[in-house]
């Protein structure tokens, strides 16, 4: 325990350096604003930034780049929140009461939620990394390919629950999305799928594409169709802070979420983007105001974004003590280290103990920064509410527009953005989710790819889901989670067609 | 009437996919347990979709009713052509003259908007986007017609 | 008359418009120059086309970007860069998967790797290495092939993906061995490295810079470099042809334009790029990255794509790896 503090108090001495500090704060403050811009993200940002770091000592290059990596989450959030835009997986399920608060005129109580959360989270996963990160990395190697199904599959059960209506239309929207996700090039054979011969979609159909036609565009057009409904949006902008009685909901919320993010966070690949739906999951099974779910819950915001917040910060454990990426964002990272002349992995914390403290401490600084730069800023995103809507939508459309096109300089992801935008508005006719679709795109293929190689590791022999123990209990949570989602369901279909039909 | 109309159509739109990704599949090899073709996981997914499919248009014949709404044709066609003008002109005519074209298009969408007031959007967000994307971000797009660069 | 007249000043309105053109061709650079990386930023072709483009910029006094194309095994960018206009400032960070595999996997491919470019400098070459976990029983290659042998249908082998060169190496190892391998592709290095680590998969194919680290720090044990002679900096590493197995490929990452640049304009890049590498900081940075400077001339990387084009077609036939 003591020389945990003597380490962090090398650490804190490192991030409170003023070089540091200044650089923590440019990176939140850059990366706030890329991910505010929908499209833009912190990988095409980072690798813009990359040369400028090559001059900087290696700490505080790694320590302005991870600024920009809370920066992008947090932004992410806040359009998500505001303007009905996810730009990253985790931010999906934020829309869900985000936006829906803030049509309640709660976007300011959204906002700050969202920061104070990630806030939370990010501290204690700060702590948990610095306590026992090493300790922590044997938890990912245990997961192997079988283990890594099943967890995909579980995660894919409980996303059917993200759906406000029907879970039968939730699970379609869900096996859709992984048919969606199978597009492209096989991973193990190399062939294309469903690609219709398009160089295009090759590499299979971009998740912001998606993201930004079935909620961004869709929701312009729904918006649009109803003058009514937009404008009271405008004219409801409450109290910017949260009331005593948001705040009580969304502790525990809080605290849930981020113990699940500190854990998910992890696995490399995966892991973090589990954390945000299935804290989701979880308040709105456990939740006391469950039945608020679908109209604006505090907590439908709280729980994720902190278990989003926790997932990104403890998703450096991997790449601190074995050197391996959990996303591109962190393969970036490990780029940025080499070129310094780092190698991350195990002997990086003997090698270079105040980068690797300093490190850990400039996560917590990161973070500070971001409620720092963004509570008082809450109060300008709410006045972007109370432009008017003819105004605000052709810019979201520009925005959309440019983001989608910057991703890979390439127009015909604009085309597949507007193709998305006419079939989120069906979906939206038909009381189709969009959200769990994006969750089983993304899960799909990682699923996928896990199930083939365990059945190939395997020689085809599939008891192996059931011998390894990892697996054969997420297996079962699975099923359970499963009983429990269509047991009621069917019962309360049942009594509605039958009160009716009497 | 119990007809539930939208589950219907949600359940007919999910089979179409469903069959239109079995008949796509055909092309794939399925390969076995032990090494799973290409087309192994498709038929999973989209056999269990169409099975979806059915139970949903099954049980929509009993939960209704709930009628199809209305769609707002012009404001979706509108919205959606802008954007595709976007795409369209973007890479020839550069950042600033596509953003005109299309927010003057996407303008048409709402009818409470005066010519002078788009005019205004335009300059707004013209200026905006140049800052933001060129001046700061510089993102790789181009800003005037290509003619007139080189 | 009046037509006349008007034709006569369109037609000297167009040549002054394109006089610039031209003139500005002659004098390379005439703007900004962009180097079109055919990959997603961030992998090792990203990180070396920025050090490049760093480098070239303070020697030519435009700015140099960095435009990422990512997208159908490297060829979509190198499409564009194909279909560019060969003054000089287009370029595109051309590599052993958009020129030399890629064309065998691709049926629909519209460029020709050597003729549809015009193929400048090397930058920088990568040998693969073949890591095992440190508990393993595998020493060397004699004890893969024994291991392999021993296993029905064959040692379970990882690479970073189907139709990388990694598990290209994996395939002509298992022909001149004469035995069965399973390939376990992975997207990317990354994965296939933790399963390997993680005691999941015996054994994978890597490139050294993304392995480097893990042999230096004792994660994973290497075997065999592919290299033709042994590397500088793990010296204790034998090559395949000491093991009796005749392999040596490195994966590279090379500077090539489009089709018919003028040839001033070729040599005054190369030269630049020579330069830019041969600083003691670069050289610092690729040798952190595990690879070697390139030193070729633009007629002899010419003849090397060529060929890397014949050599790896017949081995993407045998490995069954086919796209569109």
């Amino acid at each position: 325990m003591e020389t945990l503090f003597a380490n962090l108090a090398l650490g804190f001495s490192v991030a409170f350096s003023f070089e540091n500090l200044t650089f923590a704060l440019l990176g939140a403050f850059i990366g706030t604003a890329i991910g505010v811009l929908p499209g833009i993200g912190p990988v095409a940002t980072i690798s813009l930034l990359l040369p400028i770091t090559f001059g900087m000592s290696p700490t505080t290059a790694i320590i302005m780049l991870a600024g920009i990596y809370y920066g992008s989450q947090y932004g992410g959030s806040t359009t998500a929140i505001l303007l009905n835009l996810p730009g990253e997986v985790s931010s999906v399920v934020t829309v869900i009461e985000g936006y829906k608060m803030a049509r309640n005129g709660r976007a300011g109580a959204a906002l700050a939620t969202a920061a104070l959360g990630s806030f939370f989270a990010g501290s204690v996963a700060t702590v948990v990394v610095a306590a026992s990160g090493p300790l922590l990395t044997s938890v990912a190697l245990s997961f192997g390919p079988a283990d890594y199904f099943s967890l995909m599959f579980l995660g894919l059960i409980i996303s059917a629950v993200l759906a406000q209506g029907s879970i039968v239309k939730g699970i379609g929207m869900v096996v859709l999305g992984v048919g969606l996700g199978l597009v492209g090039t096989d991973v193990q054979t190399g062939q294309q799928r469903f690609t219709f011969g398009v160089p295009e979609l090759s590499d299979g159909v971009g998740f912001v594409a998606i993201a930004m036609g079935m909620f961004g565009i869709a929701e312009i057009i729904l918006n649009l169709e109803r003058p009514e409904s937009r404008n009271v949006m405008t004219n409801k902008v409450g109290s910017l802070y949260l009331t005593r009685e948001e705040f009580r909901r969304a502790v525990p919320a809080v605290l849930r979420g981020t113990a699940l993010g500190t854990v998910l966070g992890i696995l490399p690949g995966g892991g973090a983007s589990l954390s945000a739906f299935g804290s989701y999951m979880v308040e709105r099974k456990v939740s006391k105001y469950r039945h608020l779910f679908g109209t604006g819950a505090i907590e439908g915001v709280a729980g994720p974004e902190a278990a989003n917040n926790a997932a990104a910060q403890s998703s450096f454990i991997p790449l601190l003590t074995l050197g391996i990426p959990a996303n591109a964002v962190m393969a970036l990272m490990v780029g940025a280290l080499i070129i310094q002349g780092i190698q991350p992995g195990p002997r990086m914390v003997e090698a270079q103990p105040d980068l690797f403290w300093g490190l850990i401490c400039s996560m917590w600084v990161g973070n500070l920064m971001l409620v720092i730069i963004n509570l008082p800023m809450i109060g300008m995103w709410v006045k972007l509410l109370e432009v008017p809507y003819r105004h605000l939508y052709p810019a979201i459309m520009i925005f959309c527009s440019i983001g989608i096109y910057s991703i890979n300089n390439n127009v015909f992801d604009v085309y597949l953005m507007v193709l998305f935008g006419i079939f989120g508005y069906l979906c939206s006719k038909l009381k189709l989710e969009g959200a769990p679709l994006l969750i089983g795109f993304v899960l799909g293929p990682m699923m996928e790819e896990h199930l083939r190689r365990a059945m190939l590791l395997s020689r085809g022999d599939i008891m192996v889901f059931i011998e390894r123990p990892i697996s054969a209990s997420m297996l079962a949570i699975a099923a359970i989670a499963l009983l429990a989602m269509l047991l009621p369901g069917l019962r309360s279909g049942k009594e509605k067609a039958m009160a009716e039909g009497g | 009437m119990k007809i539930n109309a939208k589950d219907l159509a949600a359940g007919l739109v999910l089979l179409a996919f469903a069959v239109a990704g079995l008949y796509l599949n055909l092309d794939h090899t399925l390969g076995n347990a032990r090494r799973m073709g290409p087309g192994y996981m498709p038929m999973l997914a989209f056999g269990l979709l169409f099975f979806l499919s059915i139970t949903i248009m099954g049980l929509a014949l009993f939960s209704g009713p709930d009628k199809l709404d209305r769609w707002a044709w012009r404001e979706m066609f509108l919205i959606l052509a802008a954007i595709c003008v976007f795409g369209l002109i973007l890479e020839k005519a550069g950042m600033l003259l596509t953003l005109t074209v299309t927010i003057a298009i996407s303008s048409l969408a709402d009818r409470t908007h005066k010519p002078l007031g788009v005019l205004g959007l335009i300059a707004f967000l013209v200026a905006l986007c140049w800052l933001v994307f060129i001046y700061w971000l510089d993102i790789r797009i181009p800003v005037w017609p290509t003619y007139f660069a080189y | 008359m009046a037509g006349e007249l008007t034709r006569r000043a369109l037609a000297a309105g167009a040549a002054l418009l394109a006089m610039p053109r031209l003139a500005r061709a002659q004098a390379w650079p005439s703007g900004p120059v962009r180097i079109v990386v055919p990959f997603a930023p961030g992998g090792s072709t990203d990180l070396t086309a920025r050090l490049v483009a760093d480098g070239l910029a303070q020697r030519i006094g435009v700015p140099v970007v960095v435009e990422n194309r990512p997208g159908a095994g490297a060829t979509t960018g190198s499409q564009v860069v194909a279909d560019a206009a060969p003054d000089g400032q287009t370029l595109v960070m051309s590599n052993i998967a958009s020129h030399a595999i890629s064309p065998a996997l691709y049926g629909n491919l519209r460029y020709d790797p050597v003729t549809s470019f015009t193929h400048i400098a090397m930058v920088i070459t990568n040998p693969s290495v073949w890591v095992v976990n440190p508990r393993s029983e595998i020493n060397n290659l004699a004890d893969l092939v024994q291991a392999a042998k021993a296993k029905p249908g064959g040692l379970d082998m990882a690479s970073s993906g189907a139709g990388s060169s990694n598990h290209l190496m994996l395939v002509r190892f298992s022909e001149l061995a004469g035995i069965e391998h399973t390939h376990i592709p992975f997207r990317g290095a990354g994965p296939a490295m933790t399963a390997v680590i993680a005691g999941q998969v015996p054994m994978m194919s890597d490139s050294l810079p993304s392995a480097a680290g893990h042999i230096r720090q004792g994660s994973v044990r290497a075997i065999a470099i592919s290299s033709a002679e042994r590397h500088p900096a793990f010296p204790d590493v034998p090559t395949f042809r000491e093991q009796g197995f005749d392999l040596s490929s490195t994966s590279w990452f090379a500077l090539s334009g489009p089709a018919g640049m003028q040839p001033a304009v070729v040599e005054r890049l190369h030269r630049e790029i020579m330069a830019v590498i041969a600083t003691p900081a670069s050289q610092q940075r690729f040798a952190e990255l595990g690879g070697t400077a390139g030193n070729m001339t633009p007629a002899e990387f010419t003849a090397f794509v060529a060929e890397e084009v014949a050599r790896w077609a017949p081995v993407v036939r045998a490995s069954g790896a086919t796209v569109g």
